[in-house]
């Protein structure tokens, strides 16, 4: 979400992004000091990350998510038991009760959304490339800027079927991790 | 928790729905139902579907199984009761634990101390085997790498977190799947660290007998950990240095001695009583406070001083190696979260850094 929100600062806001954020994550976003100092300009944007409604969250679905996140373990992962934060479940629970895809980049909760509920997950590249495609947004060279700010961060490394999708979209090369 | 599918037919015969019904509202084949009737668990979007059509919750089809896990809760600071609300955090805290600990390698034989009648000279004979296996010379105050040392080589995993505010302790003693693990407050003060460290140490040699805790088994193992961390020799050293000298002197000279040996006023004031110095416990007491005061340095800051993943990462290694260990081998699949979560860091930017941290740090060994 802080690697896209300079990018289309109304991407919860505005329903044209079909973006929705939970507590858990605004929580950390705004409570948290490694946030503050890795991006110090998030408060700019503390209005625009308003959380989903609590009210969007089917307890039932909650309560299975706990219950198979314990009891179930990872298939793709050598059977590992999976191995997911109460955030992490949170997420998840909001997502299987509206049918909503997930941005992520996180393998463990990529591999649970998947297995349990056949739910999409999506890296910060993808979901970019979701709103070029639908024509949400265009290539700007702000765009362009705040890409080549990702890899300054270190945010984390793009699937290369993104990197070579965004370039056909835009007829741009990907600056970015 | 394993998963009964019986309930399924159960509960569908108290609702008069025949298994073709239920196939049917649920939108899966008789085969599927009849598997997860037999012991498969179904995934989670058909777990929903199945819990709304019988008209109950998911852990109805589950058997309660015995955690692992035993956290007796009783030590806590100064006149903190330990109330069911302190118990059920504590559970709840270990309970994250558990899946870390299932890929954990086994324990195996880890040593013993057993010593039945709770007296002081019992207390006196268990604390010289702990000095001895420590490793810290006679006649000198155990220390902090003596303490974490120890504690090592009696295979207990030391872990750090950030206790919620219904646990009021330093830290606290439990197993996990045969584990024993000694979680540490990180709010705990540096001079306060190694009584506790040493108290739950005691603790976790008696638990091998199936010790039942209680006030006297409190006073036992306070006995033990005192003797530990100061022996005769070294007591009766500060006890020649504030021979002669008035009490605001000896106050004074023991809090220099406290900053200096690393352990708080308290434990030591108590002691020299046997030597004949008797000190004011207010003016002990007050002492102590501003010494911490002064000092202001808890575990929490020590593990975060340098404020990088690499640096958390190292400290940690050295200060609990069994818990990187056990660590190392659930990096693959855990979420960046739930990694934070057990090492405590409170944010998915740290505690990714601080995962990648380790997986270069393994790579390397």
């Amino acid at each position: 979400m802080m690697m896209l929100i300079r990018i289309s600062p109304e991407m919860i806001r505005d329903p044209k992004y079909e973006c929705a954020t939970v507590q858990a994550v605004r929580r950390e976003v705004f409570g948290t000091r490694k946030f503050k100092d890795k991006y110090p300009w998030r408060t700019d944007f503390k209005a625009h990350l308003k959380a989903v409604s609590p009210s969007k969250l089917d307890p039932l679905v909650l309560d299975v998510v706990k219950q198979v996140s314990e009891e179930h373990i990872n298939a793709s992962e050598d059977n590992a038991p999976f191995r997911l934060s109460p955030e992490d479940k949170e997420v998840a629970a909001f997502a299987a009760s509206n049918g909503w895809e997930v941005g992520t980049g996180d393998k463990g909760l990529q591999d649970f959304l998947d297995q349990e509920f056949d739910i999409k997950s999506h890296s910060a590249l993808e979901v970019l490339n979701i709103w070029l495609k639908k024509k949400v947004i265009a290539w700007t060279q702000e765009m362009d800027k705040v890409l080549r700010e990702w890899a300054e961060q270190r945010e984390k490394p793009q699937p290369q079927d993104a990197k070579k999708l965004f370039a056909k979209l835009t007829g741009k090369k990907y600056p970015g991790p | 928790m394993g998963w009964n599918g019986e309930q399924i037919r159960i509960r569908a015969k108290e609702l008069g729905t025949s298994f073709t019904e239920l196939a049917q509202s649920l939108n899966v084949s008789r085969v599927s139902l009849n598997n997860w009737a037999k012991g498969q668990s179904p995934k989670g979007s058909y777990l929903v579907a199945l819990c709304r059509a019988l008209g109950v919750g998911p852990d109805y089809f589950f058997t309660p199984e015995q955690l692992p896990v035993t956290v007796p809760m009783h030590r806590t600071r100064r006149r903190a009761r330990v109330t069911k609300q302190m118990q059920e955090a504590a559970n709840e805290l270990v309970a994250g634990y558990v899946n870390l600990f299932r890929k954990a390698p086994d324990p195996g034989l880890v040593p013993v101390l057993r010593i039945e009648e709770r007296t002081e000279q019992n207390a006196l004979k268990m604390a010289l085997q702990f000095r001895e296996m420590s490793g810290v010379q006679e006649s000198q105050p155990i220390d902090y790498k003596h303490a974490f040392d120890l504690l090592d080589k009696l295979g207990i995993v030391v872990i750090f977190r950030t206790f919620p505010k219904e646990i009021k302790g330093y830290a606290f003693y439990c197993t996990i799947n045969r584990h024993r693990v000694v979680f540490v407050n990180t709010a705990t003060h540096l001079l306060d660290l190694i009584f506790p460290l040493l108290h739950e140490a005691v603790h976790a040699l008696r638990d091998e007998r199936g010790t039942t805790y209680d006030d006297e088994e409190e006073k036992f193992c306070d006995m033990v950990a005192n003797f530990i961390q100061f022996p005769d020799g070294y007591v009766a050293q500060v006890a020649r240095m504030l021979n002669g000298k008035q009490d605001a002197q000896r106050i004074a000279l023991l809090r220099r001695i406290s900053e200096e040996r690393h352990h708080s006023l308290f434990g030591i004031a108590k002691r020299l009583e046997a030597y004949g110095i008797k000190l004011p416990t207010k003016a002990v007491g007050g002492a102590d406070t501003n010494l911490k005061k002064h000092m202001n340095r808890t575990v929490g800051k020590v593990l975060f001083r340098s404020d990088d993943a690499v640096s958390y990462i190292e400290i940690l290694s050295e200060l609990s190696p069994r818990f990187i260990t056990i660590l190392s081998k659930s990096l693959s699949s855990c979420t960046d979260r739930k990694f934070g979560e057990w090492v405590d860091l409170d944010n998915q930017i740290d505690s990714s850094m601080a995962r990648q941290a380790l997986e270069s740090k393994l790579a390397l060994a």
